[in-house]
């Protein structure tokens, strides 16, 4: 498979702090896989996704998306992409629909397409009776379904999910992570996601980095990681030899 | 593009319609301010203390009823007399100008020769009077009929009728107490007896010109001041400015909330969607702006208060309005920008449009303000807002006259957005 993302020497140290919070990442993710980032909270990870997605400058390193140079060409990348940032970025006092119908039209999705689109994915996720419900009367789970739906609307080629199953119930989590992996393997869309459930990535990662403190300290297959690490039956072993028992900022 | 735009403008109109709190400070609350106002100004309004208002006077006669109205009126203690306005000498176009413009309400030139003038009416009416009581009279007394030189007034249309005329019949006072005066001077003068020659001028000698400098409306109608000419535009004005706190609100909350990544994030320009979040709050401000036009015009007068005059060029009105619009907006844009917390954000946007109300005119008309408030009374747009008003309403202007306090209100606005994209661009990106 060819790569899709080339990461190459990437740095980020944010104005005003002490330490580097992305510190010389080389990484490639491949085309159709579903890659995880892993790492203790602080670790960088989303400050890797947001640098990935164009919201934060980088300070050093190269990114090639899809073969186009990051810096030149964010507006094209910025087509292919869709983002699923970590907070629930949706509009408290707008319904689900008008808050889809809204961050489509960013995309320039207007009409009967827009509106096909909406539907469907609401009733995969078990939405379409709340669909005129204001998202400040949902729980925690419905706005993490609808949070992700709004990423993904314009059908994008690359998907950034930055820990979209935080907080929320086994059920919803279960429906979540089968219909990423339906659209992976359907779509052939890449996914690059982020999470602290070890077995969640597990079960879903086709490769993962293991990051801490800004830079890849394990990398390869959850099998390939496995076998290396003999002492350990599960991820979640391994992440913990790897990070330390010592809590993170 | 436009599917871009219009998505933003109807986002907005979204969130606004559900921000009650927000709608009832837009509509309701401007909507009570100005019945009030007006209602309780009434009054006061009618009759309200002119006091340490600045008069310009011009006293080409430099005799001695031009001296006499002087002193009388630096006496008065209701004035401050002016004679000299910047480096050059005053002459009747600069004091035209002057209160044309507004920098004055108040003008009076006491013409050359008034004195000389009295004096030869007055030897004239005595040796007229001594005559006919078979007196010898004096030749060189005997007067041809001149035009008597007038005392002009200029009075700013923008003062209420009842101030003009007081200001008029003190200065009246004055020169007919000097007349008098000249007059029983003449006749000790010519009669040794000293009879009492007191005698009531009826009508005075000196004529009065009451000068209202403006524009066409005026010539044959003037329209004063009063509670509801004021009060309506002015918190309408104020109104418009509470608008940067739903917008400075709703920036934040959708910084804060996330949602902002996500216009980020989209493709295409930023811009755009900036642009149709600017074109709803200005139309949201126009029809503040209309509402409480159509209140002044239909509803004071079932309060007993006169209707709103609009003036005579609705089109020039709606070009201020558009304008006044344009500023409000952009200041929620900045106060939106630069604020981290919406709490935050609405206390100092309130704050910030009572004390523009306060120094600008809104609250208290400006001329009744001391220099240095004024001073910084005309650098708010709120002051922009309501002079353009008061020349449209009460002046009979047109948009010529107004175009340099629209141009302010341009150009004030453009600052502020620029500002506004300078604070943003070290705040939505993470450095
Ligand atoms: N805007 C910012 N300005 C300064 N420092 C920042 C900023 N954002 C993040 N950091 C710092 O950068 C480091 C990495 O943060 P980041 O949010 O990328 O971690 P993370 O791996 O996503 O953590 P979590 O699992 O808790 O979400 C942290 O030390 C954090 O304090
Ligand atoms: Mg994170």
């Amino acid at each position: 498979m060819e790569p899709i993302i080339e990461i190459t020497g990437l740095v980020k140290r944010y104005n005003q702090a002490e330490l580097n919070a992305v510190d010389g990442i080389t990484v490639e993710v491949r085309k159709g896989e579903i890659f995880g980032l892993l790492g203790p909270n602080g670790a960088g990870k989303t400050t890797l996704i947001s640098i990935l997605c164009g919201i934060v400058k980088p300070s050093e390193g190269q990114v090639r998306i899809n073969g186009i140079e990051l810096q030149s060409g964010l507006q094209d990348i910025k087509k292919i992409i869709g983002v699923v940032p970590q907070e629930i970025a949706l509009y408290p006092s707008l319904t689900v629909k008008e808050n889809l119908t809204f961050f489509g039209k960013l995309y320039d999705l207007k009409g009967l397409e827009l509106q096909e689109s909406i539907d469907i994915w609401l009733n995969k996720f078990g939405l379409i009776d709340k669909m005129n419900h204001r998202i400040e009367t949902f729980s925690g789970g419905m706005k993490r379904r609808v949070n992700l739906i709004a990423g993904l609307l314009h059908k994008p080629q690359i998907l950034f999910l930055d820990e979209p199953t935080v907080g929320i119930d086994v059920h919803s989590r279960a429906v979540i992570t089968e219909h990423l992996k339906e659209i992976n393997q359907n779509q052939g869309v890449t996914i690059i996601y982020t999470s602290h459930h070890m077995d969640e990535a597990e079960y879903l990662c086709t490769n993962i980095s293991i990051i801490d403190s800004g830079i890849v300290i394990a990398g390869g297959s959850p099998k390939n990681l496995l076998k290396q690490n003999k002492d350990c039956n599960r991820l979640a072993d391994i992440f913990l030899k790897l990070t330390g028992k010592s809590l993170r900022d | 593009m436009i599917t871009r735009l219009v998505a933003s403008f109807y986002k907005e109109l979204l969130l606004v319609v559900r921000d009650y709190a927000g709608l009832a400070m837009l509509f309701i609350m401007p909507l009570f301010l100005i019945v009030v106002m007006a209602v309780i100004m009434d009054a006061p309004f009618r009759d309200y203390q002119e006091a340490g208002i600045e008069i310009v006077l011009l006293n080409e006669d430099n005799d001695t009823i031009g001296n006499i109205i002087e002193q009388g009126l630096i006496d008065s203690e209701i004035f401050s007399v002016v004679n000299k306005v910047g480096p050059d000498n005053l002459d009747r176009s600069s004091i035209e100008q002057l209160v044309k413009n507004g920098r004055f309400i108040l003008g009076v030139v006491i013409p050359q020769g008034a004195t000389k003038f009295v004096n030869r009416k007055v030897d004239a009416m005595i040796s007229s009077t001594l005559s006919q009581f078979g007196m010898p009279v004096k030749p060189s007394v005997i007067v041809k009929q001149i035009d008597a030189p007038k005392i002009q007034i200029y009075l700013d249309p923008a003062v209420k009728k009842s101030f003009a005329n007081s200001v008029t019949s003190s200065i009246k006072s004055f020169t007919t107490q000097v007349e008098n005066q000249m007059i029983i001077q003449g006749f000790y003068a010519q009669m040794t007896e000293g009879e009492s020659g007191e005698k009531e001028m009826k009508g005075g000698l000196i004529g009065f010109e009451e000068i209202y400098p403006s524009g066409e409306m005026s010539k044959n109608e003037h329209l004063f001041t009063n509670s509801v000419q004021h009060n309506v535009p002015a918190w309408t004005v104020f109104a418009m400015f509470l608008i940067v706190v739903p917008l400075a609100s709703n920036m934040i909350k959708e910084r804060e909330g996330g949602s902002m990544l996500r216009l980020i994030i989209a493709p295409g320009s930023h811009m755009t969607l900036l642009v149709g979040k600017l074109l709803f709050y200005v139309a949201i401000c126009l029809i503040q702006f209309s509402l409480m036009m159509l209140l002044g015009i239909h509803l004071m007068p079932y309060l007993g208060l006169p209707a709103l005059h609009l003036g005579g060029s609705i089109a020039a009105v709606f070009v201020v309005a558009l304008m006044l619009s344009f500023a409000a907006t952009s200041l929620g844009v900045l106060i939106g920008t630069i604020f981290s917390s919406y709490q935050q954000a609405s206390i100092f946007g309130t704050v910030i449009d009572v004390i523009m109300a306060a120094v600008g005119g809104i609250m208290v008309p400006l001329f009744a303000m001391p220099e240095p408030i004024k001073f910084i009374g005309r650098l708010t747009p709120l002051n922009w807002g309501m002079e353009s008003f008061n020349d449209l309403f009460l002046r009979g202007y047109g948009i010529i006259e107004v175009l340099p306090e629209v141009m302010k209100l341009g150009i004030f606005s453009i600052i502020i957005l620029l500002l506004a994209w300078k604070a943003n661009k070290n705040n939505v990106i993470a450095q």
